[in-house]
């Protein structure tokens, strides 16, 4: 087998109304600025897709994005990303999987694959070391995702979608292994070019780490802290991110009855620690993976994956639905057509609460589950009430009304935190790249659940929501799973051995000096043994700077300003009766000293010398 | 002036300006008798302390506040609409005040029918729909005031709804209340306010009544506007704003909706840019189209932008094209308003999906010049 030593800096590109095929380099100034993975990948879209394009229009463009890590067998880097022009939210969007595709297309020899055009047939990409082919899909369109996959096995491993995607479902995800891009509506993007599936031959190449012993150092440390960390090799490992559930219901942060309330009664039944005690859990992860968070069951006889949190809350405790079997199944069902459990769960929240108050017609309603999984197949196929309940929750709120309770922002649904129990978590999510996103700073669990940041504070939050954010950009253009930054972050010994009231007053009180200290040199560490380019840990926060202001001026490009940068009316008008104070998100007072930490100007765009600064070229 | 053929108009509310007009508002609810208003405004609104003046204005009369609602959100909904109407019941309310724009105004005509019908809102949803006369209401408008908040339309939880029975009874218009604004505010209200008026007056089925608010509102906006910009408080500059936007409302309401306003709610709507500046770019784009298409331009344009002399002192013949010039001369002056809906962001896609909702909504309008208009105001008119 022949070898990769660091990285390939191959780039494939296909045109698939033309059938043409290219292929390009990454410099070696890009790799530098933008690492890899989400970094690199918005970078290629920035020199190639011009502002204003349909998402699902010939023009629109999508890149698949191996990290550097990919196939090096550090931890938890089994991880790729796409990047594309979101059909929900007319702007950018990125989204990281953990299935085999990403490892293929990395051991094919590509370090970035990019896709243009439109096809006139149903059809599928076929991606080997010499390049690719675009072969006819009519065995396999129409099929959901595992049956797809399975009939293209053969070949190698596949990203694809389902019904779906096929239908233009506004947040239908693609699909591979087991795991899912799952935001944003990348599989509608698959689906406006006829593209059924991508499949990587793979296994062609090895890749090898430069600095082989420096890197191995890092392997083996960012293992250890994994190992001894209580939530990767404690509540994650035993109970998935289901852990989730009874930590956000203390902390009232759990949706409730469309983010009505932050906890209920009855979420301990569909908690983590419950499923794992009555289900029969295995693992069932991304490989390689040293967490091991993801895990299937056995449901009512049937063997399916675990649902993560987000399906959990957002298909469960926000309808109001406390059964297990019954979300396992919904969860199924949209892992077969190919939708995002985040999105679809808000819709039919909105459209529960819509009905519920005469504003729009449907059987759907809180409590009850009879419904779901038919309606849930009539989303996917563009079915009677389903085929308005696949645009999505902005969509609906704006044809029929409703606009305060549609939970989302910029046309994201929400994730399952409510950010009215955790005020930093809503900043973040006002000005999240993508819309509603938890995972821009995943702030939430420093407010919520290691009492490490007060939740209803104001000070310190901008400060936090941009280191965060920072990192975070880095971490996908890395790319490594967002889960070892609970290790990375709390392990080292400064924070290990620090009482956390003292990490709390620091965090809060001196938020720039408190986060400066914190040690991530793991990270870069890892990035600079397998590329053999030095970057050490300001370095890397730089570039998770400018891949953030990069994605944020790419967005502005698409009309993204200051009255988008907002949360769901709900959000900043109804206070919930769970909290001892009746509160909302103050986000106006946090808003304009985010943007001017963030070097934005006040109307959210960012400012030519922030742009000149981190080497951002206007276009 | 066109000679007026077989028209009809109608504006029912009766309006105050002035200083000291709010003091008025006791003795007008006294003719409807009615002594317990039930006030309505938002949060912004209350915290720049506008209320308590209205509060203080009531002074000695017989009119006691039966209740006060500061917190209406941005976004008015129907069921906000549902309590806010068992709230009115509850403390004996008799008749309706709005201080404020856009939702404020919404949702006070949308507690106005459920306290009048005793019915569910949603049942008055559409034309024409509302079953007769409601409470008094009175509209006080601060500086954000539209035109379309002083007619006989709601938008309530994206539902529109519109009868005559929803025009407000007595307009406010207090330089107390108008003042202090910000620029953004001020050029979103003025381009909407001017968008409505030269609509009207450029209708074809303009008639002398409309054509005296429209003309009115489109002086009041050339003479006051860049004042208005530079010092947002400016009393007398920010009057004149008011006052525009109250006879825009007038023209408005008697004319059929045009293609500006169309497409610029829709495409406000769709991209969550102030309507304001949506028209600001719309209307100088319709009126470049008016003007390739050879439709002749109305002579007293001229008069409501520069004033009779002026008028007088160009050929017959001229005072059209003239009149066209000015109002873009007027835009060309406004540094603030983006020039190109490029300029501002809005992709191609969503111009065209502005285009079919626009259709939708409004049958009568032809998808032609809409698609006309769009094009224009997407590279600017030079």
């Amino acid at each position: 087998m022949q070898e990769i030593v660091g990285t390939s800096n191959k780039i494939l590109e296909v045109d698939l109304s033309t059938g043409v095929t290219s292929i390009g380099e990454i410099t070696d100034k890009d790799r530098r600025d933008y690492m890899g993975g989400k970094g690199l990948g918005l970078k290629l879209l920035y020199d190639r897709l011009k502002p204003g394009v349909d998402p699902l229009g010939e023009e629109n463009i999508i890149a698949f994005m191996p990290g550097v890590l990919m196939g090096t067998g550090a931890p938890c880097s089994g991880r790729f990303e796409a990047v594309t022009k979101s059909p929900l939210t007319g702007i950018m969007v990125t989204a990281s999987c953990g299935g085999p595709f990403g490892m293929a297309l990395k051991t094919s020899g590509w370090d970035a694959l990019i896709i243009r055009g439109a096809a006139k047939n149903p059809s599928y990409l076929f991606i080997d070391s010499k390049g690719a082919e675009i072969r006819d899909a009519k065995g396999v369109w129409g099929k959901d995702t595992r049956e797809a996959q399975a009939a293209l096995e053969k070949e190698g491993a596949s990203v694809v979608i389902g019904p779906a995607g096929e239908h233009l479902v506004r947040y239908a995800n693609l699909c591979s292994g087991h795991r899912f891009l799952g935001r944003g509506g990348m599989g509608a993007v698959f689906g406006s070019k006829n593209l059924k599936a991508v499949v990587a031959r793979g296994g062609e190449f090895k890749i090898v780490p430069v600095k082989k012993k420096k890197f191995d150092k890092a392997r083996k440390t960012l293992n250890r802290y994994i190992s001894r960390n209580s939530i990767t090799s404690g509540s994650y490992r035993n109970f998935g991110t289901n852990a989730n559930v009874n930590l956000s219901n203390a902390a009232w942060i759990l949706p409730v009855r469309n983010f009505s309330g932050g906890s209920h009664g009855e979420a301990h039944k569909i908690s983590g620690e419950t499923i794992a005690e009555n289900y029969n859990t295995k693992y069932h992860t991304c490989k390689p993976c040293s967490i091991l968070c993801g895990h299937k069951g056995t449901f009512a006889g049937k063997e399916r994956s675990v649902p993560e949190y987000e399906t959990t809350g957002l298909m469960g405790s926000n309808l109001e639905i406390f059964d297990p079997v019954a979300i396992s199944e919904w969860n199924e069902i949209c892992a077969l057509m190919g939708m995002d459990t985040i999105s679809t769960g808000g819709s039919l929240a909105w459209a529960m609460e819509a009905t519920e108050k005469g504003l729009f017609e449907s059987d759907l309603k809180f409590g009850f589950a009879g419904n779901i999984s038919q309606t849930l197949k009539d989303i996917a196929y563009g079915k009677g009430v389903g085929k308005e309940l696949g645009m999505g929750s902005k969509w609906l709120s704006r044809k029929y009304g409703g606009e305060n309770f549609a939970i989302h922002v910029k046309g994201l649904e929400m994730a399952a935190y409510d950010p009215r129990g955790a005020f930093g978590q809503g900043l973040s999510y006002a000005v999240a790249n993508r819309g509603a996103c938890h995972l821009s700073t995943s702030l939430f669990t420093l407010e919520a659940y290691f009492d490490m940041a007060s939740p209803k504070a104001k000070r310190g939050k901008a400060t936090m929501v941009k280191f965060f954010e920072n990192v975070y950009a880095a971490l996908n253009s890395l790319h490594i799973c967002h889960f070892t930054a609970f290790a990375v972050f709390l392990e080292p010994p400064l924070v290990k051995l620090s009482p956390t009231p003292v990490l709390k007053l620091l965090t809060q009180n001196i938020t720039p000096v408190a986060l400066a200290v914190m040690d991530i040199s793991l990270w870069p560490e890892l990035w600079s043994s397998v590329t053999g380019k030095r970057l050490g840990m300001l370095g890397f926060k730089k570039v998770g700077e400018r891949v953030h202001v990069l994605e944020r001026y790419m967005n502005t490009r698409e009309g993204v300003s200051k009255k988008d940068d907002t949360l769901p009316g709900r959000m900043l008008s109804e206070p919930r009766k769970c909290d001892h104070k009746e509160r909302t998100v103050p986000l106006d007072k946090m808003i304009g000293r985010y943007y001017r930490v963030r070097g934005y100007d006040k109307n959210g765009v960012p400012k030519d010398r922030l742009l000149r600064r981190l080497g951002i070229e206007k276009k | 002036m066109q000679s007026p053929g077989d028209y009809g108009f109608f504006y029912q509310a009766k309006i105050m300006a002035g200083t000291g007009a709010m003091a008025n508002i006791p003795v007008e609810l006294d003719g409807f008798d009615a002594r317990h208003p039930f006030v309505l405004t938002d949060k912004k609104t209350s915290d720049s302390g506008l209320p308590r003046k209205f509060v203080k204005a009531l002074g000695e009369s017989n009119t006691i506040i039966g209740a006060l609602f500061d917190d209406v959100p941005a976004y008015s909904s129907v069921s906000l609409v549902k309590d806010l109407a068992q709230f009115f019941r509850d403390r004996g309310c008799d008749s309706v005040v709005a201080i404020g724009s856009g939702p404020v105004v919404d949702v006070a005509k949308g507690v106005n029918m459920a306290v009048s019908t005793g019915a569910d809102v949603l049942g008055f949803e559409g034309v024409n729909r509302v079953p007769g006369h409601l409470k008094p209401l009175v509209v006080v408008p601060t500086a954000a005031i539209k035109p379309f908040d002083l007619t006989g339309n709601a938008r309530i939880d994206g539902r529109k709804f519109s009868s005559a029975f929803l025009m407000p009874d007595v307009i406010a218009v207090d330089p107390l209340m108008v003042r202090g604004c910000c620029t953004e505010c001020v050029l979103d209200t003025a381009m909407v306010s001017l968008s409505h008026a030269v609509e009207a007056y450029l209708s074809p089925s303009a008639n002398p009544l409309s054509d005296a608010y429209a003309s009115m509102a489109i002086r009041l906006i050339a003479e006051h506007l860049q004042k208005s910009l530079k010092r947002p408080g400016n009393k007398a500059a920010s009057m004149g704003m008011a006052n525009a936007a109250v006879a825009a409302a007038a023209a408005f309401d008697n004319q059929p909706v045009g293609v500006v306003h169309a497409l610029g709610m829709e495409l406000s709507l769709l991209t969550g840019n102030a309507p304001g500046l949506c028209m600001g770019i719309l209307l100088p784009a319709a009126l470049e189209y008016r003007r390739q298409m050879k439709q002749e331009a109305r002579s007293e344009l001229l008069m409501a932008m520069e004033g009779f002399d002026a008028y007088a002192g160009t050929p017959a013949g001229q005072r059209g094209e003239k009149g066209l010039r000015s109002l873009q001369l007027l835009f060309s002056k406004i540094a603030v308003l983006p020039r190109t809906l490029e300029e501002l962001r809005v992709p191609r896609f969503k111009a065209d999906e502005a285009i079919q909702e626009a259709l939708k909504a409004n049958p009568s309008l032809k998808k032609q010049d809409l698609s006309a208009v769009m094009g224009l105001a997407m590279k600017g008119v030079q």
